[in-house]
């Protein structure tokens, strides 16, 4: 029903506003084109699925998947794809020191649950090398990374650095 | 599939004899084919759900070739059952060719349909009866990195600014083992149409004749997060669901094999909502979800529907969107600290200075509120580095690290849903019976139906606060008197009062920070109410109006808002003289909540009869009052009045919610 009375109101209101399907992980992870795509494609992504059901994502059921099947694909596909989409949600959490947003980034870092706590105080203190002004989110990452390797406690914790 | 100590070990020596003797034999196979025909196992429930029959038929809703391996598959269960069982005790070999590469392997049956293999293997045991059972690289590696812990529901909350999402939106997320507590890097499993024009006429067609492919996908829930609760303010619901390790092991390798196929997504009845239900069903078939909604499926309806039939294994979790949160925080500040957080985000020299006077933990929620006003004002557009960005993404850094040296928590506080959960709220269907008076003493009756979903005085909860939705909504008025006449007045004895393709109202009351403007239109038909009580089948005239203003909201009752319209009318009929009316119009009003059964409004509008007929005068003054009363959430009563220049008449009108 919401869908004939969506239509409906598309049609009859003139506010179309019908994304364009956009071709994108059509071939291999989904996930992985967010990452590597050109700049406009996140943008897309988002204008497709803004869209509500609507949506024109192609992603498949193994292409979208989170840490999805893609021959060669390392982990760091997902911790960028992770660090891509929620940046600016990630940079607020590590400032203040915590959050469900850090907390996930650890988990993608392969950090155990006791080492949370040391990665949030990493990444708390080491906020102005990681979130450097107009640092590209797979600079961040990298950085992210570096930091966590100098950490005693993360080194021997977490599993994806 | 279960086996027990006494399956056991003739399924093992069975294996090793077919091992050993390599290629299960054909005659194997047709005894299979036999055994399935004995047991009628194409007629048993489990399997018409994997092949997505059509309750209590045999006719598939799956549109796509790759997904049957018979070419009567989709109209003949049995015809499939039989291909299967053929394809899955074939070599190996023939099947995948000599080399068995991982992709061949991956390509064979038994990995493209672990669902119905484990399904047939109970009943007859294809694997001992010789089936190869190949590893499947990429089915193993998929189903282990979605580490599975359970099946949530999520709801998305409806969004009248887009049409596509004003009845909300339903999804099921695959709750993560090694994750526990960490929602955001769960998967969804979504269905979603991929439409293939941009017209929006051609959209309709064939959005409503099955013309766009639908196919379930998956994605990460923080990109849903982003989607949902950020970039378009919707609140998400997430309902975990009580299935069991096996069931859930079921639905999963059920998803995997609709990676094969597409289904004609149809609007109305086939939606995302609907096809959902068909994965808890396949998870556990006693379940009978689908039969409530053979017309149509409101995202709403068929999450009662679920919720009614599967425990929950945690309790419900709201998740506020940006905006509700950022209200909140709002809310929680002093006059003055407000100001100093509008500066922090909008002064242009950065000066985190002005924070000084106030304790840390003032601080710390000042800088907080900040920095949503800040996000909410700039966007969440993904992280792109452009040269106009630059200032807003610096003020972003700066707001987060001023937060950081704070050291202090904010004041803790919970977001409070703006209503009661989505489960609560009335169904989606109403049907009234009423009657009522005219200020000429006529008595008149009155019928009316709506297919969805809610109005200003319909019980608010769980729905979208002061939102009105109708699509369709038709009012017939009769006057049975008319049949006594003798005359030649009985075909006026029913007539259309009202009819409403599309209507729809959103009040958006300015709050905190947020100040967005008000909208509404209709479409459809209605009796022209200002012309002398007319009310024969000739005073319908077709009817489009839009309107743009602005609402307040206040709290001196049950919560009320207060609001103005700026509407444009168009009427066209043949009672006109010339045959239409153009009629500009403002409008105030108030919708209350007076208390949690009773809801209240009143509107008083003058409206400038500027072109075509204008013989009711230039200046038409019009007032409608509705009271409503909920007796329980599906039934109420409601008195409305109305005046419109000289007519005016008034009426009572039980609903009930269906």
């Amino acid at each position: 029903m919401r869908k004939l009375l969506g239509v409906l109101a598309v049609s009859v209101l003139g506010v179309a506003s019908v994304a364009k399907a956009a071709p994108y992980g059509t071939a291999g992870c989904g996930l992985g084109s967010i990452v590597f795509g050109d700049d406009a494609g996140i943008v897309q992504i988002f204008a497709a699925t803004t869209n509500g059901t609507f949506a024109t994502q192609t992603f498949g059921i193994t292409s979208g998947t989170s840490n999805c099947v893609d021959v060669g694909r390392s982990a760091s596909v997902d911790q960028e794809a992770f660090v891509k989409m929620n940046y600016a949600s990630l940079m607020r959490d590590a400032a203040a020191g915590k959050g469900e947003y850090l907390s996930a980034m650890a988990t993608l870092l392969g950090c155990e649950v006791p080492a949370h706590e040391s990665f949030a105080q990493v990444a708390q203190s080491k906020h102005e090398v990681i979130f450097a002004e107009n640092a590209e989110p797979s600079m961040a990452l990298d950085s992210m990374k570096a930091e966590a390797r100098n950490n005693e406690t993360l080194k021997n914790s977490c599993t994806r650095l | 599939m279960a086996s027990g100590p006494v399956r056991f070990w003739p399924a093992v020596i069975a294996l090793l004899l077919t091992t050993l003797l390599a290629a299960p034999s054909p005659a194997a196979k047709h005894e299979l084919i036999a055994k399935s025909r004995e047991l009628r196992l194409s007629e048993q429930r489990e399997w018409r759900l994997l092949l997505h029959t059509e309750p209590g038929g045999e006719l598939s809703d799956a549109d796509s070739p790759d997904f049957f391996l018979s070419p009567e598959g989709k109209e003949d269960p049995q015809a499939e059952l039989e291909a299967d069982i053929a394809a899955f005790m074939e070599p190996l070999e023939t099947v995948v060719g000599e080399g068995l590469t991982e992709e061949a392997l991956d390509a064979s049956p038994f990995c493209t349909f672990p669902a119905r293999f484990a399904f047939l293997d109970a009943r007859l045991g294809l694997a001992a009866a010789g089936a190869p059972t190949p590893s499947c690289p990429a089915y193993v590696k998929w189903r282990a990195t979605l580490a599975p812990a359970g099946i949530s529901m999520i709801f998305a909350s409806a969004f009248l600014n887009a049409p596509a999402s004003m009845f909300g939106h339903t999804m099921l997320r695959v709750d993560r083992r090694d994750a526990q507590g960490q929602a955001l890097l769960a998967n969804i499993l979504n269905f979603a149409a991929y439409p293939t024009t941009t017209n929006p006429f051609a959209y309709t067609v064939l959005g409503l004749t099955g013309g766009f492919p639908g196919r379930f996908s998956a994605l990460p829930y923080y990109v849903k997060v982003q989607e949902y609760s950020n970039m378009e303010s919707r609140d998400l619901w997430e309902y975990p669901l009580a299935f069991t390790d096996e069931e859930l092991a079921r639905l999963l390798s059920h998803v995997w094999e609709l990676d094969q196929t597409h289904f004609d997504y149809y609007f109305i009845s086939e939606n995302c909502s609907y096809h959902l239900l068909s994965l808890l069903e396949v998870a556990r078939p006693s379940l009978h979800l689908r039969e409530d909604f053979p017309l149509h499926a409101i995202p709403t309806d068929t999450l009662k529907s679920t919720l009614r039939s599967v425990e929950l294994r945690a309790p419900r979790v709201y998740r506020a969107s940006h905006t509700r949160t950022m209200n909140a925080r709002y809310k929680l500040m002093t006059g003055d600290e407000v100001e100093l957080a509008r500066k922090l985000v909008e002064n242009p020299e950065w000066d985190p200075s002005i924070l000084q006077p106030l304790a840390p933990e003032r601080r710390a929620l000042v800088l907080d509120a900040a920095a949503d006003y800040h996000k909410f004002e700039t966007g969440f557009t993904p992280n792109q580095d452009t040269e106009a960005g630059r200032p807003g993404k610096k003020r972003e850094l700066q707001l987060a690290r001023e937060r950081g040296k704070v050291g202090a928590d904010a004041p803790p506080f919970t977001v409070e849903p703006p209503t009661a959960e989505p489960e609560s709220e009335h169904e989606s269907m109403r049907v009234g019976f009423g009657s009522g008076i005219t200020n000429r003493g006529r008595v008149f009756g009155e019928l009316s139906w709506r297919g969805s979903l809610h109005d200003l005085l319909d019980r608010p909860n769980g729905f979208v606060p002061y939102s009105h939705i109708e699509m369709p909504n038709i009012v017939l008025r009769l006057r049975p008197d008319r049949y006594s006449d003798g005359g030649g007045d009985a075909e006026h004895a029913i007539i259309i009062d009202k009819l409403a393709l599309v209507s729809i109202t959103s009040l958006t009351p300015h709050s905190g920070w947020v100040s967005l403007p008000s909208w509404r239109v209709s479409f459809g038909a209605e009796r022209l109410r200002d012309l002398g009580n007319c009310d024969d089948w000739s005073c319908l005239a077709g009817m489009l109006n839009g309107g743009i203003g602005y609402t307040f909201g206040s709290r001196m009752l049950g919560g009320e808002v207060w609001y103005g319209f700026f509407d444009l009318n168009v009427w066209g009929g043949p009672k006109l003289h010339p045959n239409y009316r153009i009629a500009p119009d403002v409008a105030l009003g108030s919708a209350m909540r007076v208390t949690s059964f009773w809801q209240s409004h009143i509107e008083g509008k003058l409206r400038f009869d500027a072109l075509g007929d204008t013989r009711a005068g230039r200046w038409v003054p019009i007032v409608e009052v509705g009271q409503n009363f909920s007796l329980s959430p599906n039934v109420a009563l409601r008195i409305r009045g109305s005046i419109w220049r000289d007519s005016a008449e008034s009426a009572l009108s039980l609903y009930v919610y269906y």
